[in-house]
């Protein structure tokens, strides 16, 4: 019993942490269950691929109607990341785990440092955003409008995003949401929102063959699952009163702290 | 603008009540598999689904959950479709058709894969 509740405080917080930032959480769950729980690495990936459904669709239920995430653009751009996984899981196999982690960690500290930038250009520089409103954007009365720049950039780069989940692990949501911000410049907490619905969609083309070929403890998929949903509704509620600067920061750090991890895998070739 | 808008409420307010039941249901049989497990045992959970679910128990109806919030994208994807064919919105149409196929080819070949010999 103290194992489960464990268990479900750390599915909690990934997915609190998930919904916040738009990632899946699974970042945060295959470190977790692998060194805090001794969970084969499989095992959690195909556990942490389910918490980050969960975690997409606990959250993108309060963004959709929030009118936070995009949903025209979530389909659009998750055409590009379901290929993309599916292609990535191929490719895998036939990569050097210590090139996928050297060129990953090489993109997230890119990530971080763009990022990092941009929201520091944008407290200095007065906010002007473009007027065009579409019946596609979120229309709530406190989001800023925008319109979207380089669609075509955004879907090769949501096709890396999901080669990126597929060859890695990962939700995916760490290229997506600086994809949908920086390339098109949608507003942060769009891109969080919107990021958020779409890994629920590309995690699924990846869960199926975990869960039918039995790589996911029941056992302990239940409480971590339990806890993420939980954690997901209450951090897509606080999402929206959190300040978008706030929330890069935040990413920024995350992101970094992943580069770190993938570049000692890279170096260290475990 | 104004019907573009009211188009775009109805597809936000369907998907967000798919994701919300959704959610609800496949989490709520999760949490239903838990709790009898708490009472009768958690039984030997890491097998194939489909081994899980013809043996039943606490881990059959914790993976019939975990199948449900798996499926849940297509159902959104499905919501999705709906309002864009009413729209008459034909590319997103096909595109959301497009993505639902390649999750329905995934689960496909998953489960054959899968399959004991």
């Amino acid at each position: 019993m103290p194992l489960d509740l464990l268990l479900a405080l750390s599915g909690l917080v990934a997915g609190a942490f998930g919904a916040l930032l738009g990632l899946g959480g699974g970042i945060l769950m295959v470190p977790i269950l692998t060194l805090g729980f001794d969970v084969p690495v499989t095992a959690a990936v195909g556990t942490s691929l389910i918490c980050v459904i969960a975690t997409s669709t606990g959250g993108a239920a309060v963004n959709v109607r929030a009118g936070r995430a995009d949903v025209r653009l979530g389909i659009l751009l998750g055409a590009g990341t379901v290929v993309g996984a599916l292609t990535g899981a191929v490719v895998a196999g036939f990569l050097p785990e210590r090139i996928l982690a050297a060129l990953f960690a090489g993109l997230l500290a890119y990530t971080a440092f763009t990022m990092g930038r941009g929201a520091l250009r944008a407290r200095s520089a007065s906010s002007t955003p473009e007027a065009t409103m579409e019946a596609a954007t979120p229309d709530g009365p406190s989001e800023p409008a925008y319109r979207f720049r380089r669609l075509p950039v955004a879907i090769g780069g949501s096709f890396v995003a999901g080669n990126v989940s597929g060859l890695l692990g990962v939700g995916g949501g760490i290229v997506t949401v600086p994809l949908i911000h920086l390339v098109m410049g949608a507003p942060m907490r769009i891109a969080v929102a919107t990021s958020n619905f779409m890994i629920g969609i590309t995690a699924a083309a990846g869960a199926y063959a975990y869960l039918f070929r039995g790589d996911v403890d029941t056992a302990i998929a239940a409480p971590v699952v339990l806890g993420v949903a939980a954690g997901a509704a209450i951090g897509a509620r606080v999402s929206g009163r959190i300040r978008p600067g706030w929330l890069v920061a935040l990413f920024v750090v995350v992101v970094l702290y992943v580069a770190l991890q993938m570049a000692m895998r890279a170096v260290g070739g475990s | 603008m104004t019907d573009g808008r009211e188009r775009y409420h109805w597809l936000r307010d369907g998907i967000a009540l798919v994701l919300r039941i959704g959610t609800l249901v496949s989490i709520g049989v999760v949490a239903i598999g838990y709790l009898v497990g708490l009472v009768a045992g958690p039984g030997d959970g890491q097998r194939p689904l489909v081994d899980l679910v013809a043996d039943g128990g606490p881990p059959a109806i914790i993976g019939a959950g975990l199948l449900g919030l798996t499926l849940l994208p297509v159902a959104v994807l499905t919501a999705a479709g709906i309002g864009f064919a009413r729209g008459g919105e034909r590319g997103r149409l096909l595109t959301t058709l497009a993505v639902i196929g390649l999750l329905l080819v995934s689960l496909v070949a998953a489960a054959l894969l899968a399959r004991p010999g």
